[in-house]
C-alpha cells in the first residue's frame, strides 16, 4: 500500500518548517529522505507518524485522504516510526518493549507473559534469524545495535505497511550497520513501504529506490532509481545549492568585494592544535575586524569548534590564546570577561527566556553595566533597552513584551543586542551559530549587515552556518570542515558555491 | 545598519485579554471577598487587635515562605525547612540554658540552618541529587536530630526574658517584634528580588538555566544561594518561634512545610503568573492567615480549617498549571 502526502505546509509560528511538500512512498520501495539540519526532514517524519499535524496539505493511503490526530492514529493506520533514540523504556526487557501497548492479555487483566515472549521471539527469528538477541534481558543492559534491533521489532510488531526509520545507523557500528542494511531490503522485498532518513548519503544512495531532497522545507529534487545515477558529490549539490532557488544570491554572482584588513590589525583568536570530542583544528588565527566562515556537513565539526572558542571547556586540549592571554581552561564567565560572545543556535534554549520581557531578555549579560552596586537601575535599563530596539530596527510593541511573541528575526536581534546592552565595544568577539535560523528574508539582511558592522568596528566575527549562501554573503574567508578536521581554507576571492561544495565534499577539481 | 525608527510605545497596543485579567486578580479577588465575609460575618475580625494578631500569627510563616520563595526562583524546592525551624528553634535556647551569651545563641542557630542549607545544595548542585529527594532526605534526618539533641522534651526555663522579647515584644505596645521582622524580611527580600542583579540572575537561572549559563551568570552558585537562603530564612523563623513560645519544640515547625508550600502557590498564581515572587508569596501567606484566622472566630474546627487550606492549593496550582509550564523537578 502507498502513503501519498501532497503539497504538506507546515508553520511553526515565525518558521516555515514544510512548504508546500508532496512526496509519494510506494510499497516495496525504499525512499529515502536528505537535507540539512533545519531541511524538515523532521517535520515530515512527525507529520507522516501522527506527531504534529500539517498546517495545510493531505495524505492518503490507497486513494483514501487520512489524518493523524496522533502517532496510536498512524499506527493503526500501519505507518510505524523507528524514531532516532530513546523511545524504549529502559526497565522493561526486549520482550516487553516490543509488545508495549498491544500485549496479549490472559483472563482480560493480567499480561499473558509466555505469549509476550513467544511474539516476540517469533519476530525476531523471522527478520533478523542471524542475530542471537536476549530478549529477556532489560534494555537499558544491551548494546545500542541490540537497542536498534529491538525498537525496530517493536514498529514492526503491529504489522506496519509503511515503515520510517530516522537515522537508524547513526549509532551502529560497521557490522551492525550491514545487517540493519540487510533488513531493509528483505522488508522492501515484503512489499513494505519503506522511508529512511540518514545522514550518510552513500547508504541513500546505496538502499533507496527513490530519494527526495529537501532544502529549507521545500522538496528540490525527485530521483529514481531507474532514472538516475546519482553520486554522493551530486546529491550534497542538491542539498546544499541554493543558486538556482534562490534570488538573494547577488555576492555569489556579482564579483566580491573585498574588503581591506589592516596589516597591523590584533590577532583576536589563535589556536593550535585544539580539539575536542568531535573536532580537531590544527591551527587558524583570527584578526580583529575580520569576519570568519565555517561551513561543513552535519556533524563535521565546525559547530563544536565554533562553540568551543566561548566555551573553551567543550575542547579540553591543545592551545588557543585570547587576544595574547592563554584561555585553554577558561570558564563562560573568564572568556565574557575578557571579550568574547557567544550568539548560539537554537536561540530559546540557549538564549533566551521566554516568558520573560525583551527588557529582561536584551539585558541579561550586561545588567551589571547598569546596577551600580548590583541595584539595578530601572530607568537606564529601559533607555538602554529602548536605544537598542531602535537601533537594531527590533519589531515589538513594547520593551515590556514578551520575547515568545516576537517573530524570529526580531528574537535573534534581541539575542545580538544582548551582547551590546551597555556593553557596546567591549566584545572583541562575535561567534555566530547559524545566526538566520528560522528568520524571514528581510530580517535576514539586516543580521547579516548587523554582522558585517561589528566586524566593521573592530570585532573579530565568527560565523558557523549551513546556509552556504549566507557565508559567502558575509564572511571575508571560509574554513570547511570534514570529518572533524579543518580541510580546506578558501580566500574571498576564490568564494563560489561550487567551491564550497567541493571543499565539504571532498572533491578536488 | 538599516536606521528606520521603529515606534515604541509604552503600553502594549494590543488589548489585555480577560483571560490574563481575571488569573492575574483571582486570588487578589479571593482575599478581599474572605476578608470582607469575615469583616461582616463576625463582629471580633474587624478590629485593631486582631489585625494585627493576624500579622503576627503569619510572621513565621511568611518569612519560611519567602526563603522557599529564594530557592523557587532558582527552580529548586526545599523541604527540609519545616525541620530547620525546629532545629533553630531548639538550638538557640538549648545552648542559652547551658550559658551561651543570647547573641551567640542566635548566630549559632542562624549558622545551623545556613549550614543545613549548604549541605543540601552541595548535594543538589554538586552531586546531582534533585532537590526534592536531596532536602526531603535532610528533612528526616533533621527530624531525628530534634528528638536527639532535646530528647525528645521541650527545652525550657533559663531563657532569659530579652530573648523571649524577640518573640513577644511589641513596637510602641501595639505592633508585635515578629510582625516587625516580617515587614522588614519581605520589604529587603522584595527589593533583592526585584531591584537588584541578583534577583535578576536567580530567576534566570530559574527560568532557563542553560541561556543564564552562556551569558555568563554564575549558574552552580545561584543553585546554592537559593537553597542557602532557603534554610537560613527558616532559621530565622525557628528563632522566633521558640522566644514567642518561651520554649525550645522538637517537632516545631513541622507545620510550616506545607503552609509555606501553599503560600508560594498561592503566590505564583498572581503578579507574575508562574512564577515565584516575594510579594505573592507574602499575599499568600496573607491569604492563609486571614482564613486560618477567620475560620477559628468563626468557630471552624481545625481539621475542617485543614481540608479548606488543601482545597486552596489545589486550585491555586491548577490555575498555575494550565496556563503556564510549571515544572518543580
Amino acid at each position: 500500500m502507498s502513503i501519498v502526502l501532497e503539497n504538506i505546509t507546515k508553520q511553526w509560528p515565525g518558521t516555515l518548517a514544510l512548504d508546500g511538500v508532496s512526496i509519494e512512498v510506494v510499497e516495496g520501495r525504499v525512499h529515502g529522505i536528505v537535507g540539512e539540519n533545519g531541511a524538515g526532514k523532521t517535520t515530515l517524519v512527525s507529520i507522516l507518524s501522527g506527531a504534529v499535524q500539517p498546517t495545510a496539505g493531505t495524505l492518503s493511503m490507497a486513494g483514501q485522504s487520512v489524518a493523524f490526530e496522533n502517532p496510536a492514529a498512524a499506527v493503526a493506520n500501519g505507518v510505524s516510526l523507528v524514531s532516532q533514540e530513546g523511545s524504549l523504556v529502559p526497565h522493561l526487557t526486549g520482550a516487553e518493549n516490543i509488545c508495549l501497548g498491544f500485549e496479549p492479555v490472559k483472563s482480560r487483566f493480567f499480561i499473558n507473559r509466555r505469549e509476550v515472549q513467544r511474539q516476540a521471539e517469533t519476530l525476531a527469528k523471522h527478520w533478523f534469524p542471524d542475530t542471537a538477541i536476549e530478549l529477556n534481558r532489560k534494555v537499558d543492559e544491551l548494546a545500542y545495535a541490540d537497542q536498534k534491533v529491538i525498537e525496530i521489532l517493536r514498529a514492526l510488531h503491529s504489522r506496519p505497511k509503511v515503515l520510517i526509520l530516522d537515522e537508524p545507523t547513526a549509532t551502529l557500528p560497521a557490522k551492525e550497520k550491514q545487517s540493519l542494511w540487510t533488513l531493509i531490503r528483505q522488508l522492501s522485498d515484503a512489499g513494505m513501504a519503506v522511508v529512511l532518513i540518514s545522514h550518510f548519503l552513500q547508504e541513500v544512495i546505496d538502499l533507496c529506490d527513490e530519494i527526495t531532497v529537501l532544502q529549507d522545507g521545500r522538496k528540490v529534487s525527485h530521483l529514481s532509481a531507474e532514472h538516475h545515477q546519482v553520486t554522493e558529490r551530486q546529491l550534497i549539490d542538491l542539498m546544499l545549492n541554493r543558486g538556482q532557488a534562490s534570488e538573494q544570491h547577488r555576492s555569489l554572482n556579482s564579483a566580491p568585494t573585498e574588503r581591506t584588513l589592516a596589516d597591523d590589525a590584533e590577532i583576536v583568536v589563535d589556536v593550535r592544535s585544539w580539539q575536542g570530542a568531535r573536532f580537531h583544528m590544527d591551527g587558524l588565527t583570527v584578526r580583529s575586524g575580520e569576519i570568519l566562515g565555517l561551513i561543513g556537513l552535519t556533524g563535521s565539526g565546525h559547530f563544536e569548534f565554533a562553540q568551543s572558542l566561548f566555551e573553551p571547556r567543550l575542547a579540553g586540549e591543545g592551545h588557543y590564546r585570547f587576544k595574547g592571554r592563554d584561555v585553554g581552561r577558561a570558564s563562560v564567565r573568564d572568556m565574557k570577561r575578557y571579550g568574547a560572545a557567544l550568539i548560539p543556535d537554537h536561540r530559546m534554549i540557549n538564549a533566551m527566556i521566554g516568558d520573560w520581557t525583551v527588557r529582561e531578555n536584551m539585558s541579561m549579560a550586561g545588567i551589571q553595566e547598569a546596577s551600580p552596586l548590583g541595584i539595578v537601575h530601572a530607568g537606564r535599563e529601559r533607555t538602554e533597552t529602548r536605544r537598542l530596539i531602535k537601533r537594531l530596527n527590533i519589531k515589538t510593541s513594547s520593551t515590556e513584551t514578551k520575547v515568545v511573541e516576537l517573530s524570529g528575526g526580531n528574537k535573534q536581534k534581541v539575542s545580538v543586542a544582548k551582547w551590546q546592552f551597555a556593553s557596546e565595544g567591549k566584545y572583541k568577539l562575535f561567534v555566530f551559530l547559524e545566526p538566520t535560523e528560522g528568520v524571514d528574508v528581510g530580517a535576514k539582511r539586516e543580521i547579516h549587515d548587523l554582522i558585517t558592522s561589528l566586524a566593521e568596528k573592530g570585532a573579530a566575527v565568527i560565523v558557523a552556518s549551513s546556509d552556504l549562501l549566507e557565508i559567502a554573503h558575509v564572511a571575508d574567508r571560509v574554513v570547511a570542515f570534514r570529518n572533524g578536521r579543518d580541510a580546506d581554507q578558501i580566500a574571498r576571492c576564490d568564494f563560489s558555491e561550487a567551491v564550497f561544495i567541493n571543499a565539504i565534499a571532498g572533491v578536488t577539481q | 545598519m538599516t536606521m528606520t525608527t521603529t515606534i515604541v510605545p509604552e503600553k502594549p497596543s494590543r488589548p489585555i485579554r480577560l483571560g490574563t485579567l481575571i488569573q492575574k486578580y483571582s486570588t487578589l479577588a479571593v482575599l478581599i471577598v474572605l476578608f470582607l465575609a469575615f469583616a461582616i460575618g463576625t463582629d471580633r475580625f474587624f478590629t485593631g487587635t486582631n489585625l494585627v494578631n493576624i500579622l503576627q500569627q503569619i510572621s513565621m510563616l511568611t518569612i519560611v515562605a519567602v526563603g522557599l520563595t529564594f530557592g523557587f526562583a532558582a527552580k529548586e524546592m526545599d523541604l527540609s525547612v519545616g525541620y530547620v525551624v525546629g532545629l533553630a528553634g531548639l538550638l538557640a535556647p538549648l545552648l542559652m540554658v547551658a550559658g551561651v551569651p543570647i547573641p551567640l545563641a542566635v548566630l549559632a542557630a542562624l549558622g545551623a540552618g545556613l549550614g543545613v542549607g549548604l549541605i543540601n545544595s552541595a548535594l543538589v548542585v554538586g552531586v546531582g541529587v534533585p532537590s526534592l529527594i536531596a532536602t526531603l532526605a535532610a528533612g528526616s534526618i533533621l527530624w531525628g536530630i530534634n528528638f536527639m539533641i532535646s530528647g525528645g522534651r521541650a527545652i525550657y526555663g533559663g531563657i532569659p526574658a530579652e530573648y523571649l522579647s524577640i518573640g513577644q515584644g511589641k513596637v510602641g505596645g501595639i505592633l508585635p517584634y515578629p510582625a516587625l521582622i516580617m515587614l522588614a524580611v519581605v520589604a529587603t527580600s522584595w527589593f533583592v528580588m526585584e531591584r537588584t542583579t541578583f534577583g535578576r540572575y536567580l530567576y534566570a537561572v530559574g527560568g532557563n538555566a542553560r541561556a543564564a549559563e552562556l551569558s555568563g551568570i554564575k549558574v552552580r552558585s545561584y543553585r546554592v544561594y537559593g537553597l542557602a537562603l532557603s534554610s537560613l530564612f527558616a532559621a530565622i523563623s525557628g528563632i522566633i518561634l521558640s522566644a514567642r513560645l518561651g520554649s525550645g519544640q522538637p517537632n516545631g515547625g513541622e507545620t510550616y512545610l506545607l503552609d509555606g508550600l501553599a503560600a508560594v502557590f498561592i503566590g505564583m498564581t498572581m503578579l507574575r503568573p508562574g512564577t515565584a515572587t516575594v510579594m505573592g508569596t507574602f499575599f499568600g501567606a496573607l491569604l492563609i492567615g486571614i482564613m486560618n484566622n477567620g475560620l477559628n472566630l468563626v468557630g471552624m474546627d481545625t481539621y475542617v480549617q485543614s481540608i479548606v487550606k488543601g482545597i486552596i492549593i489545589v486550585i491555586a496550582v491548577s490555575v498555575v498549571s494550565r496556563t503556564t509550564k510549571l515544572k518543580l523537578l
